[in-house]
Formats: structure tokens, C-alpha cells, sequence
């Protein structure tokens, strides 16, 4: 079998995804049977030719970014936006729901020349065929997206609650504790990391699809939370998801009060 | 014939069985674990978390496979001891031997001795007086003054307090729960509009089902190794709860609706099991209730449709609206 033509590119963000992949011991193994040609954190990136499978992580923050995903997409069959970042929008986008002058003379206090745009996920500029969000990205669901390109089998994303698992793990409920967590309204599959270390789930995996947003606030609401302690903890990674989650669900109406 | 077991030698008599058995029993963070001192267990108050991981561990591997060879792997055979189990989580082992049969589950059944305790300060949410529990146990310890009296359920348990004296009396007592059943005959009830109340406050998180002492649904997956010539084959817990649990390929999931997967739930282990075999699938331990998050109480759904408790004034807006 032919190797599958792989890269891995970053728009605006920390190269914590790269190095994720980096760290990897399976995944150098596995890259034997790629054909890695582009990872800016192993070797300059001369290769001008196409690939099958691209990884990008980062948030789009300007218009180099956004040129730099259409030349991209030009170039690959498949696309796979790594880490929070690139498949929601992750820390960056909590920017959309502050005052953007603010935000810039607060970063910048001394300069001007900088143009950052709103910062926004990949799928929004490009087409993106497969997420595999999270901050840093699991480890294991990296190699189980590779083996899947090198098995033939199709990826199947994980949609149940952060609860499941963390409930699986015989963790206690942190929301029996007080603490805001938005465990049940966010999509699983990182073994509820943050809940069995004792810390509240930010939703870094973005939304759950089948979430019952209502309730989950009415929750909140019963425990005493504020409308604004719901919101900061949603924007941290994945404000924009959540955002269309209260979106679907005119979640604005049970807030107030 | 009951043994007798003072208090104060209740840890020496458990030190002496972990000589040849792996003894597991309740600890403080509301689990049941192994443990190596007789001193950390807490037999006070119910588990959080049933025992069930005991029998079916979570992620347990059922075959390796090595290229093209399949070996099956076999459990641990540990000779165990689960101590301080309460009438609940007896009855549920009962349950889940009905359900099970599995060579995994087997094994690690055979080689379990089931030492149960009376259950003297049920809580809140315990209802297991409304489930129609049975005696099921190798020994059963009740406490009486400085004393336990220990009943002997099989011929495993009596060798383990062979040499115990004989009580003088025998001590039998009866669980004292404050909450109740008393009608759950639900069938008819099935398309009330009462259960939406429920399922619309229903997150589907699905701790309900995973602390269920007698929920044993499983996905079973493979895992690869990194060459792609080895792979694991597991079995994890599954959750009706899910939109998952019922997805066939394709995308179409069968219950779809929160609401069809909360009456799945209650019904299960109400109607559907029952006239199977005769039993109620519930063991009344109140886990799903003292676990679930917004605290939804199907007990009291039950008792309002059953007429057993005055509608309060919202609910009777609700269920009204009959379909």
C-alpha cells in the first residue's frame, strides 16, 4: 500500500498540538507508515506538492491565515483540524464576546500596525473534514485517527457527555459539590481528565450535540450560578460553539432570572 | 444456628481471611475497594458506587490478537471476599447472575464469597422495603450491642466462621426505610404526559445507569497497538441513557427522545424485567437518585401516578394533559 501523504501546519496558535503529536512515542512509530513530508517542529517545509491527509491546528487571527488555509486546502484530499483551537476556536475566540478595541489597546498597548481579525475555527474559512478538538489534543485519539487512515476504517467522533466517563471513573459529581462544571453539556472522549484531578470540565471539546441545555441551566440557576459565571466558563475554549448551542436552544429567555 | 463476633475483633477476623483472600469492602470516599487494613473500612453508610466493577471491570480485555492469532485472555482467578455489602447490593449480585453469563463473569463469581451487613442507617433515598428483596448471602453480619451476629447463607460462608462460637439468641432485623413504593404497577401509565416532566430535567449524563448496582449493558471495542499488528478486544459499560446506546449504522437511533431513554430506564428495571423473571430489576439502593445531578425522583413519579402521593399543584398542570 502506498504511504498516505501527511502535513501538519498551524495558523495563530501555541504549537501545543505539534508538540502533542511530537511527544507521542506511537505516534513516531506510526509515522513509519506515513509519508510525513510537512511538520514545521521536525523539518523545514520546501514539499510544494499535494497530500491526502493535512493536520492544522491554530485559530484563524488574520488574513495571512485565512491565505494560508485556501493555499492549503487547494493542496489536500482530507483536512484535520487538531486541538480546540482550529475545530472551535479555542482560548483566541473568547475575543468575540469582548469589546475588540478594549481587548487590542489592553494586548497592545504601544502599536497599531497589528490587524488581527475575529478570531475564528478553521471550518469557518475552509472546508474540514475531520475535528479532533480538545486542549492539548488527546494523544490516543490522534493514534486512533491515524490507525483508522491506515486501516481503511472511517473515524467514528465521540458524542457522549464528559459525565459518562467521568462517572465510569467513580469520580464525584462536582456539581454535588458546588462547582460549576460543564460536564454534561460537553462532548467526551478525553476520559473527563479535568473532572478526576478535581478540576471543573471548560468544555474544551466543544458542545455536546444531544445536550438538554435547558435543563443543565435550570440547574445552575437552582445552585445559585449567575448568567455570567455560566458564560465565562463557555468561553473559554469553545464560546462560539456553546454560542450557537444557546442559539438552537433561545436559552437567552431562562437566563435572565 | 447464627454465629457470634464481638465488635472489637471484627478487624482480626477480617486480617486473618486476607491470608487467603483479597478482601474488598466499603472505604471512605463512598467506593468499595481492596484493602490491606481492616481499619480503613467504612461500614457506616452506603456506597456511592455499587460493587458491580468487582464482577465487570471497566475496559476489561476478552481477547488479545496477535496478527492473525486469537488468544483468549482469562480473568484474574483471585480467591476474594466483598465485605460490608448491604441487602441492595446482595439482591443486585442476584440480578446480575440472572442477566450474565458470561466466562468472565462466571469466574470471577465463583471464586467471590459474598459477606454481607445489615443495613442500619439507610438514607434519604434508600427504598429497598418496596422492592421484594430476598435473603442472598454467604454470611450476613447484624449488629446487636458490642456484638455481631452472623447468619450463615452457604456452605463457602460457614467455613470462614467455623470457628466462631454459637449465639445464645438469634438476631433477625428488618430495614427501616422511610421512602416508599408501594404500587408500581406503572404499564398503563406509560404514555402520561407525568414522564416529561422528568425527562426534560433529565441531563443524560447517565450517572443513573453506571452507579446502578444491576445495569450491566457494554460496548465492546478494539484497541491497536502502534505497529498495527496486535490489538486488544474490550468491553466498557454502555448507557441506555445515551443517544449512542441505540445508534445502528447508518445514523438511526431507535430512542431518540431523552424521554424514551428515561422510560427505558424505569421500566426495565420495573415492568419489562419483572415479567421476564418474575422480580423486580431494582434493589431499591437509591444510587440512580442520590447520583443524578438535578436529582430527578422517578420514585415520586411513580407514587403520583399510582396515586400513592397528592399530585403538588405544578405537576398536576403537567400531567393534566393527558395524551
Amino acid at each position: 500500500m502506498k504511504k498516505p501523504v501527511v502535513g501538519v501546519f498551524g495558523v495563530s496558535g501555541c504549537a501545543g498540538c505539534m508538540l502533542t503529536m511530537l511527544y507521542e512515542d506511537a505516534f513516531k512509530q506510526l509515522s513509519n507508515f506515513l509519508d510525513l513530508r510537512s511538520f514545521p517542529l521536525i523539518k523545514e517545509d520546501k514539499y510544494t506538492g499535494d497530500f491526502d491527509y493535512v493536520f492544522i491546528e491554530g485559530t484563524v487571527c488574520s488574513d495571512e491565515d485565512i491565505m494560508k488555509l485556501n493555499e492549503i486546502r487547494k493542496r489536500t484530499k482530507k483536512v484535520v483540524a487538531i486541538g480546540s483551537c482550529a475545530a472551535l476556536g479555542g482560548v483566541p475566540s473568547a475575543k468575540n464576546f469582548l469589546d475588540q478595541e478594549k481587548v487590542m489597546k489592553l494586548v497592545y498597548p504601544k502599536t497599531n500596525q497589528l490587524k488581527s481579525t475575529l478570531p475564528q475555527p478553521i471550518s469557518m474559512h475552509i472546508k474540514v473534514d475531520y475535528s479532533l478538538p480538545q486542549c492539548p489534543p488527546d494523544k490516543k485519539e490522534i493514534l486512533e485517527f491515524i490507525q483508522c487512515i491506515l486501516t481503511g476504517r472511517e473515524f467514528k467522533p465521540y458524542e457522549n457527555p464528559v459525565c459518562f466517563e467521568c462517572r465510569k471513573k467513580g469520580n464525584k459529581c462536582l456539581l454535588d459539590e458546588g462547582k460549576l462544571c460543564l460536564g454534561p453539556i460537553t462532548n467526551g472522549g478525553c476520559n473527563a481528565l479535568c473532572p478526576s484531578n478535581k478540576t471543573t470540565c471548560y468544555g474544551c471539546r466543544g458542545p455536546l450535540k444531544e445536550a438538554n441545555l435547558k435543563a443543565f441551566i435550570n440547574l445552575l440557576k437552582e445552585k445559585g450560578f449567575t448568567k455570567k459565571e455560566l458564560h465565562d466558563k463557555m468561553r473559554t475554549f469553545a464560546g462560539l460553539g456553546f454560542g450557537e448551542l444557546e442559539e438552537e436552544n433561545k436559552t437567552s429567555r431562562w437566563l435572565e432570572n | 444456628m447464627q454465629k457470634v463476633l464481638k465488635k472489637k475483633e471484627l478487624n482480626n477476623f477480617i486480617k486473618e481471611l486476607m491470608s487467603n483472600y483479597e478482601i474488598i469492602a466499603p472505604v471512605k470516599n463512598g467506593k468499595f475497594e481492596i484493602i490491606k487494613d481492616p481499619s480503613n473500612m467504612e461500614l457506616g453508610k452506603i456506597t456511592i458506587v455499587p460493587a458491580k466493577e468487582f464482577f465487570l471491570p471497566e475496559g476489561e480485555t476478552l481477547i488479545e490478537f496477535k496478527g492473525k492469532k486469537v488468544i483468549k485472555t482469562h480473568p484474574e482467578n483471585k480467591k476474594r471476599i466483598i465485605f460490608g455489602m448491604r441487602k441492595c447490593d446482595l439482591n443486585a449480585v442476584k440480578i446480575m447472575d440472572s442477566i450474565i453469563k458470561d466466562e468472565n463473569y462466571l469466574s470471577r463469581r465463583k471464586n467471590t464469597i459474598l459477606m454481607g451487613i445489615f443495613c442500619e442507617h439507610p438514607d434519604e433515598y434508600c427504598f429497598c422495603n418496596s422492592m421484594e428483596l430476598e435473603d442472598y448471602y454467604d454470611l450476613l453480619f447484624y449488629p446487636e450491642d458490642d456484638k455481631y451476629y452472623i447468619s450463615v447463607g452457604s456452605e463457602k460462608g460457614k467455613k470462614l466462621v467455623a470457628k466462631l462460637p454459637e449465639a445464645k439468641k438469634e438476631i433477625i432485623r428488618i430495614i427501616k426505610n422511610f421512602k416508599r413504593v408501594p404500587d408500581k404497577s406503572i404499564e398503563k401509565h406509560y404514555r402520561n404526559k407525568i414522564w416529561e416532566s422528568d425527562a426534560n430535567r433529565c441531563l443524560s449524563c447517565a450517572a443513573c445507569t453506571i452507579n446502578c448496582p444491576t445495569c450491566t449493558c457494554f460496548e465492546i471495542y478494539d484497541e491497536l497497538s502502534p505497529d498495527l499488528k496486535n490489538g486488544t478486544r474490550k468491553r466498557g459499560a454502555a448507557s441506555c441513557q445515551l443517544k449512542s446506546f441505540s445508534t445502528v449504522a447508518g445514523g438511526k437511533a431507535f430512542r431518540n427522545s431523552r424521554l424514551a431513554r428515561f422510560k427505558q430506564f424505569v421500566y426495565h428495571k420495573i415492568v419489562y424485567y419483572k415479567k421476564r423473571n418474575g422480580r423486580y430489576m431494582c434493589v431499591g439502593c437509591g444510587r440512580c437518585l442520590r447520583a443524578c445531578p438535578p436529582k430527578i425522583d422517578w420514585t415520586d413519579t411513580i407514587n403520583i401516578l399510582t396515586g400513592m402521593k397528592n399530585h403538588d399543584a405544578k405537576r398536576n398542570r403537567v400531567s393534566a394533559k393527558k395524551v
